[in-house]
């Protein structure tokens, strides 16, 4: 609804304890523009039941917790 | 037949009424078709209907040329940056992507106008098209520079002298003033008005800026000033398929023949009203033939609902007043319907009404609600397609790349 630069925090969840790392903190991105952000799950093999575990992204815009998107999302692993 | 066709052009009106009186009635039609345009001089009314339809065009048109002029968060308030690919409008900002509003917006138009024809008829003619609202405004303008009706077709039919040149002079010229800066007002929907502004004193408008002011500006004067009544009855659609949308339970501007009829001048002494004369006499309409006048399409009310009437009202305001001068209730021509002209009971809720109505409440509610959920960023996770996994001392490690999208 803006026209504005916003910045985004990037959250993984679905599995215990997962850790979202990326090289690139905080997410800034210009008002119409796209940006790649290569991200990288990490989860201890304990807590995977299968080989392939739902998890969900969640953005969400520091300055507007209105902003807020999500994004199902799959997180393979070896066969437990 | 042929012959008579192809001998009209060159014939005077007199020689063409000749040939007319000893035609059929099928040649008589035909004829029509290839019929010189006669022009309407629409006479001033005054008057309730008359005052709304000011206060339509005012409100309008003061939208159309002051939204330009109007700052909202720094920016002008409604602009349409096409090079940007950005929509503004107020606070809301719309990107090419949000095309689907406009679909909405253009459903709610069209259902829109089904509602309102089949519930009042041609409101949307008579008080807000842009035709009409701009032709009275082009109206108006003739009217203080060439004066009355009668003093207008005067005018037109004298030769031409200095005075009369000076006369249409000055009233093309007010015309095309008027004409370009609703072109400039336009075009300033999509630069903005203030950049248009100087742009236009330096003389740096650009070549697309120029064409569309000028083309807007020409289309305004044509169709204001010299197309009028025209656009409607041979371009418009709208008037045509209106058929379709009306009932007998439609609000139309009517004459009502039962009360009027027969027609014809009355001297006081037997006006059957003052001498209690009863049904026997002459109805109530005097022959005055104001209603004429005013029409702007040029038709006659009393000859029934035609396709050529944009519901303006403009007849109903004056025979109220040759009414109240005769000493006779108003509303000899008035909004009714069909059904209460025959006598019968006017059912505003019906089926169609109900209809009509609930769809556009529905999709009126959608558009509201998925505007206001509208979230204007978008995420797209996309797995990295080398690497499904990697094991780093006891921990999965999954590579994953995600792509983020925000539009404003």
């Amino acid at each position: 609804m803006d026209d504005k630069v916003h910045e985004y925090q990037l959250r993984a969840e679905g599995i215990p304890d997962l850790i979202l790392e990326t090289d690139q903190t905080p997410v800034v991105v210009d008002a119409g523009k796209v940006i790649d952000l290569p991200v990288r799950l990490r989860a201890d093999e304990t807590n995977l039941v299968k080989r392939s575990t739902d998890i969900v992204f969640t953005l969400t815009a520091t300055d507007e917790a209105e902003l807020k998107i999500t994004e199902k999302a799959k997180f393979l692993g070896p066969q437990p | 037949m042929q012959n008579h066709l192809t001998n009209t052009t060159a014939l005077s009106d007199g020689k063409i009424e000749q040939i007319k009186s000893g035609l059929t009635h099928d040649d008589e039609i035909l004829l029509s078709l290839y019929g010189k345009r006669e022009k309407v001089y629409p006479r001033e009314v005054h008057g309730i209907f008359a005052f709304l339809r000011v206060l339509a065009a005012i409100g309008l048109l003061g939208i159309f040329y002051g939204l330009p002029w109007l700052q909202w968060d720094g920016r002008q308030s409604v602009l349409l940056d096409l090079p940007a690919r950005k929509f503004y409008i107020f606070g809301l900002t719309f990107w090419p992507q949000d095309f689907l509003y406009l679909t909405f917006l253009l459903m709610l138009a069209a259902l829109g106008l089904f509602f309102f024809t089949a519930l009042a008829g041609r409101v949307w003619c008579g008080y807000a098209c842009p035709q009409t609202v701009w032709t009275e405004v082009f109206l108006w303008i003739e009217h203080m520079i060439e004066g009355t009706r009668i003093q207008k077709m005067r005018l037109d039919k004298s030769l031409l002298t200095l005075r009369k040149f000076r006369i249409k002079a000055t009233k093309h010229a007010l015309w095309i003033l008027f004409a370009a800066f609703t072109g400039f007002t336009f075009v300033s929907y999509f630069t903005p008005a203030k950049i248009l502004v100087d742009e236009l004193v330096n003389f740096q408008l650009g070549p697309w800026e120029t064409f569309w002011i000028v083309f807007y500006g020409f289309a305004t004067y044509g169709n204001a000033g010299w197309m009028r009544e025209q656009v409607c009855i041979h371009m418009c659609p709208y008037g045509r398929f209106q058929n379709a949308m009306f009932d007998d339970n439609t609000l139309i501007v009517s004459y009502d023949e039962k009360r009027g009829e027969p027609r014809g001048p009355r001297k006081p002494s037997s006006d059957h009203r003052r001498q209690g004369l009863g049904r026997q006499g002459l109805g109530d309409c005097i022959n005055c033939t104001l209603c004429v006048q005013v029409c702007p399409t040029g038709i006659d009310i009393r000859n029934g609902l035609q396709y050529e009437c944009i519901a303006c009202s403009a007849c109903i305001d004056v025979c109220n007043d040759v009414m109240d001068k005769m000493g006779y209730p108003k509303g000899l021509i008035r909004y009714t319907t069909q059904n209460a002209l025959q006598g019968k009971q006017t059912r505003i809720i019906r089926p169609r009404i109900i209809i009509y109505g609930v769809i556009l409440t529905g999709i009126i509610s959608i558009f509201i609600y998925s505007l206001s959920q509208r979230i204007p960023a978008g995420l797209d996770v996309i797995r990295d397609r080398n690497q499904l996994y990697r094991e780093t001392a006891g921990l999965i490690e999954k590579c994953l790349y995600t792509e983020n999208f925000e539009y404003g």
